[in-house]
C-alpha cells in the first residue's frame, strides 16, 4: 500500500491503531491484575508503562510517513475556510492574480500556438530541417534546388533519410465535365509536392489506401497520383470509403487518389493546413518551370530529415557541409559561398519568424510578466496588511506549540490556494482572449492554421506559474507573520506602529516597486500606442479607397502562362474597364503589404560585371499590368507607365521606385533611360518610369528599393485583380459585374479572396492593432494595480496612525497640515517609484527602438504624459485616506486602541 | 530488589524487534513481554517507542501485519517478517556481532594492558 493508499485508508488505520493499543493495554492490565494489583492500579500502571496513548499514536502517525500529506490536507481545508471567510479580500486578490496570470497564459498560448506546438508526426522533436546559408553574411533560407537536394541526400552519411517538399496551390474540380455546378464548384486548395520518402520521414501512415511508391518518385509527369487530407476527403468527398482509385482534377489534370491521411496530419508547415499531397515529379502541373529538376539555382524545396541513431546535430552538420563544399567546387555559380545549418523543425520556425515578431513576442512576455509581478506585489501587500490583523491568531498558535515552519507552511498553502484560484480565473480569461484574437484575425485567402486556445502544455505552465506566484507573494508575509512577538501579540499590542515598523517598510518597498513597474509598463504601452497611431498615418504609397481585389489563376485550368498573359489578361481588363462605374483595373502578382514577397537579383548595371556568387544586392519586385499605378493612385514621378505594347516581343522595360533610382544612379534625374539586368543571361531592361516610394513588405520597414516588371514580358497566370471604382460608384455592383465578366470568359475559373482592398490590408494592420489593444489593456491594468496598492497602503498607514494624528490635531494642527503630512508621505513613495520606473524605461529603450515607427524610444510626449498621469493618480490615492484621517475627532483618536 | 535496568543502545530496538518477530507471527504486547523476558529484565524496553518502531518497520516493508484472533478469541494485530525483513535482520545481526566482538576485545585489552 503506497502512501496515497494509506492516506486514503486513514480512518481505517486510525481505528486499527486505536484497537492495537487498547489490546496492548488490556493484556497488560490483565497481567498486572493477575500479579495482584487492584484493577484501577493495574490500569494506571499499564498506561504509565505505555507512556500516554495519545503521544504514542502521534508518534505512530509520524512513523507512517504520510504526515506531510495529512498536514497539507489540513492546511488546504483551513486555507479554504479562511479564504471563504474573507470574501472581499479573496475576490480582490484573486482578480488581481487572475489578470496577471491570464495575460501571461494568453500570450504564452499564442506563442505556443505559433511556434511551440509540435507537428503531429512521429517523434516530432527529432525532425531535422536543414537550411542553406551564406557564409559571408550569415543569412539563411530554407529552400533547396532539386539537384542539390538529390546530391545531399545521396552523399551524406549522417541522415537515415532526407525528404523534400514544397507548397503548391491547385484548383480542384472533381468531375470531368468541370461545370460550375454546386457540387462540382471549382475552388482553390493548398497542398504539397513531396518526394517519395516524405511520409516515411514524417512517420505518418495513411488511414485509407497507401502513400507514394518509389516509382512515383522517378519520372517527371508520369504518375498523376494524389493523397488527400482527412478534412478534404470529409468535406469534398463526403468521406467516401471507396475514394481510393477514383479520379479528381487538380489544375485540370486528372489525378488518381491513392490514399487518405489521418485527421491530425496537416503537412510539413506548422502554419498552413494542407489538403493534398502529390509526388514532386508532377511539379510542372503546378506551374513550376520544366527545368526544376536540373537547374541548381531554382530553389523550390524545403527539406526534412532524421539522423542516424547516435549521431548529434553537430556531427551531421559537419558531414553535410563536406558535401556542400564539394558541390560548391562542382557548381560554383549556384553554390559558392554557401553552407548548411541544421535545426530541429521546431527551432527552425524561430528562424522563419521575422525580427519584428521575435522582438514583439519577447516584449509582450516581458511586459506580461511585469504585470504579473505587479499583481504579486499587490497581493503581497494585501497579505501583509492581513498578517497584522491575524497576528493574534498566529500568536496563539505559536504559543500553544505550533512550530514556525508549520505556520509558514500553512500561510504559504493559503497563498498558493489563492494563486490557484487566480490561475483558474486567469485560465478562463486566456480562453476568452484567445477567442478574441481568433475572431479578430483578418480574412486571408490561405488555410492558415491558427489555434491560440491554451492546451495541456500551457495548462502545465500555468500551474507552475500559479504556484510560483503564490510562493513569491506569500513567502515574505508568511515569514514576517511567523516572527510575531508572542507576548505583545497576546497582550493585543502587536498592531501598534512601533511593532509594525518592519512590516510597514516592506510595504513601502512593495508600493515603490509597484509604481516602478507600472511606470515601465505604462511607458511601453504609451510608446506603442503612439507608434501605432503613426503607423496608421503612414503613407503606404498607395490608396485603397473604392478598390476591390480578387485572385484569379487561369493556369489552374491548364491555360499556359504565356497564353494567359498574351490573350486572356488584356481581354479581361478591357472588358472590366468597359463596365459602368469602373475607373481602372489592373493585375499584380501580389498586393503590397500582403503575405508573399518575390525578389530577384543581383542587380547589375549596364556595363558592369556580375558580383561574386551570392554577394550582390537583390530587389523585391512585382509583376504588374499597365494602369497598376493609376489603379492604386501611386504617383509616377518621372517617365511613363507600362503599355500593352511592352510585351515579350518588345524591348524589356522596367519601372523602379525613387529609392532604387537614388541608390543605384544617385538620383531620379539620372536613372531614367538607364539599363540594368538581373543574373547572368537575363536581358538588360530599360528604366522607363520612376514611381513614388511606398511600403511593400510591412508598414514598419525603412525605405526599400523596389522594381516593377511588366507581367506581359514576364508571363505569369496567378494574379490578383484590382478594380478601382469611380468615386461614388457602387463597389458591390462593380464586384458583381466583374465576376460576371470573368464567368463569361471562362465559367470554370475559380475566383477567390474577393475583398475590399482595405480588408486586404487588414492583415498588415492586424498585428499593430492587436499590439495596441494589448498595450492599452496592460497599461490600464498596471495603472489600476498600482493605484490599488498605493491606496491600500495609505489607508492602512492612516488607520495605524490615527492616534498620532489625533495628538497632532489636539496640539493644534489644522486639517490642511494633516492632509499635507499624509499626502507628502505617500507621494514620497510614489516619486521614488516614478524615478526608478523612468530609469527602467530608459534602459528598455534599446529593445524598443527597433520596434517603434515614427517616434523615438525616448519620446518626450509619452514620458511626460505617463508621469503626469501617475502623479495625478497617486495624489488621488493619497488624498482620499488623508481627508479621512483629517476628519478624525481628536478625542476618539486618542482613545483609539 | 530490582536490578538496575540499562537503556537500550540507539538503533538496537529495531534489531531486537526483527529478531523476536523472526520466531513467528506475534502481536505487540507479546513482543514487549518477550523482549523483557529474554533480556532477563536487564533491558528496559520503552513500550512507548515499541509501537512507533513497529509501524516504522511496517512502513519500510520489513514487517507485514495481519489481524488474527488470539487464543482468547480477541482480534489482534500480528506482525511477521517479510523477505526483506529477514535479509535486514541478517545483515544487522552480523553487524552487531562484529561490533560487540570488537568492543569486547578493546575492553579486555584495556583490562589486561595498562
Amino acid at each position: 500500500m503506497g502512501w496515497w493508499g494509506r492516506l486514503f485508508h486513514r480512518r481505517k488505520s486510525e481505528e486499527e491503531l486505536e484497537k492495537e493499543l487498547r489490546f496492548h493495554l488490556d493484556l497488560h492490565t490483565n497481567d498486572l491484575i493477575a500479579q495482584g494489583y487492584s484493577p484501577e492500579e493495574a490500569r494506571r500502571q499499564a498506561h504509565l508503562a505505555l507512556g500516554g496513548p495519545e503521544q504514542v499514536k502521534e508518534k505512530c502517525r509520524d512513523a507512517r510517513g504520510t504526515r506531510w500529506l495529512e498536514d497539507l490536507l489540513q492546511d488546504v481545508r483551513y486555507g479554504v475556510r479562511i479564504l471563504a471567510k474573507h470574501p472581499g479580500f479573496t475576490t480582490v486578490a484573486a482578480l488581481a492574480l487572475a489578470l496577471g496570470i491570464g495575460v501571461n497564459t494568453a500570450i504564452l498560448s499564442a506563442v505556443h500556438g505559433f511556434v511551440l506546438r509540435p507537428l503531429p508526426v512521429d517523434r516530432p522533436e527529432e525532425l531535422i530541417a536543414p537550411y542553406w546559408g551564406r557564409k559571408t553574411d550569415g543569412q539563411v533560407w530554407g529552400n533547396f534546388s532539386y539537384a542539390n537536394y538529390l546530391d545531399l541526400r545521396e552523399q551524406n552519411k549522417s541522415f537515415s533519410d532526407l525528404c523534400a517538399w514544397m507548397e503548391a496551390s491547385a484548383g480542384i474540380s472533381s468531375g470531368e465535365s468541370r461545370s460550375a455546378g454546386d457540387n462540382e464548384r471549382a475552388e482553390v486548395i493548398w497542398g504539397e509536392l513531396v518526394s517519395g520518402n516524405y511520409f516515411e520521414v514524417m512517420g505518418v501512415k495513411p488511414v485509407l489506401g497507401r502513400a507514394f511508391s518509389p516509382e512515383e518518385d522517378r519520372t517527371p509527369n508520369a504518375h498523376p497520383v494524389v493523397v488527400l487530407s482527412h478534412s478534404l476527403w470529409q468535406r469534398r468527398f463526403e468521406a467516401d470509403p471507396a475514394i481510393v482509385g477514383k479520379m479528381i482534377y487538380l489544375n485540370g489534370v486528372p489525378f488518381t487518389v491513392v490514399g487518405v491521411m489521418p485527421e491530425q496530419f496537416l503537412g510539413g508547415a506548422f502554419y498552413l493546413r494542407k489538403a493534398f499531397w502529390v509526388p514532386l515529379m508532377m511539379a510542372e502541373k503546378f506551374g513550376r518551370r520544366a527545368e526544376w529538376k536540373t537547374d541548381r539555382s531554382y530553389a523550390l524545396f524545403n527539406l526534412y530529415g532524421r539522423l542516424k541513431p547516435g549521431l548529434t546535430m553537430a556531427q551531421a552538420e559537419t558531414d553535410l557541409n563536406l558535401v556542400v563544399e564539394n558541390l560548391a567546387k562542382l557548381y560554383p555559380k549556384e553554390n559558392a559561398d554557401t553552407k548548411i545549418q541544421l535545426t530541429t523543425e521546431l527551432d527552425g520556425r524561430y528562424a522563419d519568424v521575422t525580427q519584428g515578431m521575435r522582438y514583439g513576442g519577447f516584449l509582450a512576455l516581458c511586459v506580461a510578466s511585469l504585470v504579473l509581478l505587479l499583481a504579486c506585489a499587490n497581493v503581497a501587500n494585501l497579505m501583509l496588511a492581513r498578517a497584522v490583523t491575524r497576528a493574534r491568531e498566529i500568536g496563539i498558535r505559536l504559543a500553544i506549540g505550533a512550530s514556525r515552519g508549520r505556520i509558514v507552511r500553512q500561510l504559504l498553502t493559503e497563498s498558493i490556494l489563492l494563486a490557484l484560484l487566480g490561475g483558474a480565473l486567469g485560465w478562463g480569461l486566456a480562453y476568452w482572449g484567445a477567442d478574441v484574437l481568433r475572431v479578430s484575425f483578418p480574412p486571408v485567402p490561405y488555410p492558415i492554421s491558427l489555434d491560440f486556445a491554451p492546451d495541456s502544455y500551457v495548462l502545465k505552465w500555468m500551474l507552475v506559474i500559479s504556484v510560483l506566484t503564490g510562493v513569491s507573494f506569500g513567502l515574505a508575509p508568511a515569514l514576517l507573520a511567523s516572527r510575531a512577538d508572542l507576548v505583545a501579540v497576546i497582550k493585543g499590542m502587536a498592531v501598534s506602529p512601533s511593532h509594525s515598523r518592519r512590516r510597514f517598510n516592506l510595504r513601502s518597498v512593495l508600493v515603490v516597486a509597484q509604481v516602478t513597474i507600472s511606470i515601465v509598463v505604462l511607458i511601453c504601452a504609451g510608446l506603442f500606442i503612439r507608434s501605432l497611431t503613426q503607423v496608421r498615418q503612414t503613407d503606404p504609397g498607395f490608396e485603397t479607397e473604392n478598390l476591390v481585389t480578387m485572385m484569379i489563376n487561369p493556369s489552374l485550368l491548364a491555360y499556359d502562362n504565356l497564353e494567359t498573359t498574351k490573350r486572356f489578361f488584356p481581354e479581361l481588363l478591357r472588358r472590366i474597364e468597359a463596365q459602368p462605374g469602373v475607373r481602372t483595373a489592373a493585375l499584380v502578382n501580389e498586393m503590397p503589404l500582403a503575405v508573399g514577397h518575390y525578389s530577384r537579383g543581383p542587380i547589375v548595371k549596364e556595363g558592369e560585371i556580375d558580383p561574386p556568387a551570392n554577394q550582390g544586392v537583390n530587389a523585391d519586385y512585382s509583376l504588374v499590368t499597365p494602369k497598376y499605378f493609376e489603379t492604386l493612385r501611386t504617383p509616377l514621378v518621372r517617365g511613363r507607365d507600362f503599355t500593352d505594347r511592352d510585351d515579350v516581343d518588345a524591348p524589356p522595360v522596367v519601372i523602379v521606385n525613387q529609392e532604387f533610382a537614388r541608390r543605384f544612379y544617385g538620383g531620379e534625374q539620372h536613372a531614367l533611360g538607364k539599363r540594368f539586368r538581373f543574373e547572368q543571361g537575363s536581358p538588360l531592361m530599360e528604366i522607363v518610369g520612376i514611381v513614388k516610394d511606398g511600403r511593400y513588405r510591412s508598414l514598419y520597414e525603412d525605405r526599400q528599393i523596389y522594381v516593377f516588371l511588366p507581367v506581359y514580358q514576364h508571363p505569369r497566370a496567378g494574379m490578383t485583380l484590382l478594380v478601382s471604382a469611380q468615386t461614388g460608384g457602387d463597389l458591390r455592383a462593380v464586384t458583381e459585374s466583374v465576376r460576371r465578366e470573368i464567368a463569361q470568359m471562362d465559367a470554370r475559373l475559380p475566383v477567390v479572396g474577393v475583398m475590399m482592398a482595405e480588408e486586404n490590408l487588414s492583415l498588415a494592420y492586424w498585428a499593430p492593432n492587436v499590439a495596441a489593444g494589448m498595450a492599452v489593456a496592460l497599461g490600464v491594468l498596471a495603472l489600476v494595480l498600482a493605484t490599488m496598492g498605493l491606496y491600500s497602503v495609505m489607508t492602512y498607514d492612516v488607520s495605524q496612525r490615527t492616534r498620532e494624528i489625533g495628538i497632532r490635531m489636539a496640539l493644534g494642527a489644522r486639517l490642511r497640515d494633516v492632509v499635507r503630512l499624509v499626502v507628502s508621505q505617500g507621494m514620497r513613495m510614489a516619486l521614488i517609484g516614478i524615478a526608478f520606473g523612468l530609469a527602467g524605461a530608459l534602459a528598455m529603450t534599446r529593445v524598443l527602438a527597433s520596434m517603434l515607427l515614427g517616434i523615438g524610444a525616448t519620446d518626450p510626449v509619452t514620458f511626460i504624459s505617463v508621469v503626469v498621469l501617475l502623479v495625478a493618480v497617486a495624489l488621488l490615492a493619497c488624498y482620499i485616506p488623508a481627508r479621512r484621517a483629517a476628519r478624525v475627532d481628536p478625542l476618539i483618536a486618542l482613545r483609539h486602541e | 530488589m530490582t536490578p538496575t535496568k540499562s537503556d537500550l543502545p540507539q538503533g538496537t530496538l529495531d534489531l531486537l524487534i526483527l529478531k523476536v518477530v523472526a520466531l513467528g507471527p506475534v502481536h505487540g504486547y507479546a513482543i514487549a513481554q518477550r523482549l523483557e523476558q529474554a533480556s532477563r529484565g536487564v533491558v528496559q524496553v520503552p513500550q512507548g517507542s515499541l509501537y512507533p518502531a513497529l509501524h516504522r518497520l511496517e512502513n519500510r516493508g520489513l514487517l507485514a501485519a495481519d489481524w488474527k484472533a488470539t487464543e482468547t478469541g480477541r482480534e489482534a494485530k500480528f506482525y511477521r517478517l517479510t523477505r526483506k525483513g529477514r535479509a535486514q535482520l541478517e545483515t544487522e545481526a552480523a553487524g552487531w556481532q562484529r561490533l560487540t566482538e570488537a568492543v569486547g576485545l578493546i575492553l579486555k585489552m584495556s583490562e589486561g594492558g595498562a
